[in-house]
C-alpha cells in the first residue's frame, strides 16, 4: 500500500514536470532540430512535418492543428513556405500559440519566379518581374545559425525562467555549426571552382550555392509542384553540354524521371541524392549529417 | 562483262561499301553527344608564379598549401616573416587553396597568420586567418592574370 502511494506520487509529480515543459510544434525537420536543441530538457517539440515529409506541399491534418493549438510557440520556416495553409491555420488554432516564422530574420535570397526564369541557369538579371524570397535558408549554415538565435529569443519570450538554459544550449549548438562551417569550407576547397555546378530537380541550393560559389541549374522552381518546362530542360542540357557539367543530383523527395533523361542525353552521371527539403533518414536525420551527405555527394561527383 | 572474275567481285564489293556507308549513317542510333571537355580545360588556365607572404609574431613550426588535394608548398619558417614562390594554375575561375599551420608551445594560445599573395608584384589576397596550436582554413585567389 505505502509502496502503491509512493509510486503514485512520484508518477503525479513526474507529470505535473512534463506538463511544465515549454510545448512546441515545428513545421520544419530542420526546426524541429534547432528547438530540441535549443530547449533541451525545458521543451517538448512536436515535428508536425517530419524528416522526408515535403514542406511544399504539406496541408495539416486535424490531429496535427490539435497538437499546434496546444502549443505555446509554433514554428516555421516562413517565406512562403507555409503560404498555402498558414492563414487557415491561424485562425482555427486561435490566438494561443505564438507562430514564429524564421524568414525574416534572414536576409533573403531573391529569386524569379519560375516560369519566366525559363533559360537555364537560376541567376537575376532585372527583367522588372516581382522577385520571392528563396524559403530554403537552412542550405547556409550561417543561416541556420541566425535561425538559432531567433528560436532561442522566442522560448526566452514564452519561457523567461529559463533563459540561462535557453542561451546555454543555443550558444553549444552554434558552436557545432561554426565547426560543421569550417569543414564544408575546407572539403568544398578542394572541388576547383570551375566545376561548381550544381543540377538538381528544383530550385533548392540557392543560398548553398551563394555560399560556396556554385552556378545551380534547377530543372524546376522553387517548389516541388513546379513543373518543369521542356524549353528549361532543353537550355539546361545546353548548358551542362557547354559548360562539362560532370553530374546532376537526385532529392530524396522527388521523382528522378526527368532528372535520367538529362543523364542520358548529356552523359553527365548521377551524382546521388541530396536532401533538398529538410533533414532525411539515417546518418542524414540530423542537421550535420544532411549538410556533410550533401556536401559530400556534391564533391565526390563533380571533383 | 570483260575481265577478271576477282575484279568484277572486288568492285562491286567496294560498290556495295561505298553505298552501304551514307545508308548505315542514317539508320544507326545516334550516339548521345558527350562532354569530353572538362571546364578546366575548355577555360584558359595557366601556371604562374604566385609569391607567398606569411607574417606572424611566432613563427609556425610548419606552414603547408593545398590546392585540389595536392600539397604545392611547406615551409618551416624560422622567422616571423617567411616567403615561398610557387608555381599555380590560375584558372579563369580562380582557385582555392587550403592553408595549414602549426605552431608549438601553448596549445590554448590563439594565433594570426596573415597571409599576402602576389603575382607580379600585384596583389591576388591579403588575408590573416586565426588557429590554436594547429590552424588550417582556405583562402581564394581571384581568376588567372594573363601574362
Amino acid at each position: 500500500m505505502k509502496f502503491a502511494f509512493t509510486f503514485l506520487m512520484l508518477a503525479s509529480l513526474a507529470l505535473a514536470h512534463a506538463d511544465n515543459k515549454l510545448p512546441v510544434a515545428s513545421l520544419s525537420s530542420v526546426l524541429t532540430e534547432i528547438a530540441q536543441e535549443v530547449g533541451g530538457d525545458k521543451v517538448n517539440v512536436t515535428g508536425v512535418v517530419q524528416a522526408g515529409m515535403d514542406p511544399h506541399d504539406f496541408s495539416p491534418t486535424t490531429g496535427d492543428v490539435k497538437v499546434i493549438s496546444k502549443a505555446r510557440v509554433v514554428l516555421l520556416s516562413g517565406y512562403g513556405m507555409e503560404a498555402a495553409y498558414l492563414t487557415k491555420l491561424e485562425k482555427s488554432v486561435g490566438p494561443g500559440p505564438e507562430f514564429v516564422a524564421i524568414g525574416p530574420y534572414i536576409k533573403p535570397l531573391l529569386i524569379e519566379p519560375r516560369g519566366h526564369d525559363d533559360h537555364g541557369h537560376s541567376h537575376s538579371h532585372g527583367h522588372g518581374e516581382e522577385k520571392m524570397p528563396d524559403p530554403h535558408w537552412w542550405h547556409s549554415i550561417q543561416n541556420v545559425q541566425i535561425a538559432t538565435d531567433a528560436v532561442r529569443d522566442a522560448f526566452i519570450a514564452a519561457d523567461p525562467a529559463n533563459k540561462a538554459a535557453y542561451v546555454a544550449n543555443a550558444a553549444a549548438y552554434n558552436r557545432k555549426l561554426t565547426a560543421l562551417a569550417q569543414w564544408a569550407k575546407l572539403e568544398i576547397a578542394k572541388l576547383p571552382r570551375d566545376r561548381r555546378a550544381l543540377v538538381t530537380s528544383h530550385d533548392a541550393f540557392g543560398y548553398f550555392a551563394r555560399d560556396y560559389g556554385f552556378k545551380v541549374y534547377p530543372i524546376s522552381g522553387i517548389s516541388t509542384e513546379d513543373q518543369p518546362s521542356s524549353k528549361n530542360v532543353r537550355a539546361i542540357i545546353s548548358e551542362i553540354k557547354k559548360e562539362g557539367v560532370k553530374a546532376v543530383f537526385l532529392e530524396n523527395i522527388e521523382n528522378p524521371k526527368v532528372l535520367t533523361e538529362i543523364t542520358r542525353e548529356t552523359g553527365a552521371k548521377t551524382g546521388g541524392v541530396l536532401y533538398a527539403d529538410g533533414l532525411g533518414t539515417g546518418a542524414a536525420s540530423t542537421y550535420e549529417g544532411m549538410f556533410r551527405h550533401n556536401v559530400t555527394a556534391v564533391v565526390s561527383a563533380l571533383q | 562483262m570483260t575481265g577478271s572474275p576477282l575484279l568484277r567481285l572486288a568492285l562491286v564489293l567496294a560498290g556495295i561499301v561505298l553505298l552501304a556507308i551514307p545508308a548505315l549513317r542514317l539508320t544507326s542510333r545516334a550516339t548521345p553527344e558527350r562532354s569530353a571537355v572538362s571546364p578546366t580545360e575548355k577555360n584558359t588556365a595557366s601556371v604562374r608564379e604566385v609569391r607567398f607572404t606569411f607574417l606572424s609574431p611566432t613563427p609556425p613550426a610548419e606552414i603547408t598549401v593545398e590546392a585540389h588535394g595536392a600539397q604545392v608548398a611547406k615551409l618551416r619558417p624560422d622567422a616571423t616573416l617567411a616567403t615561398a614562390d610557387v608555381a599555380l594554375t590560375l584558372p579563369t575561375a580562380g582557385i582555392d587553396l587550403i592553408i595549414r599551420a602549426n605552431w608549438t608551445g601553448d596549445p590554448e594560445k590563439i594565433n594570426p597568420l596573415r597571409v599576402q599573395a602576389s603575382l607580379d608584384g600585384n596583389p591576388l589576397t591579403d588575408t590573416t586567418l586565426w588557429g590554436d596550436s594547429r590552424m588550417e582554413d582556405v583562402i581564394t585567389l581571384p581568376g588567372s592574370h594573363n601574362p
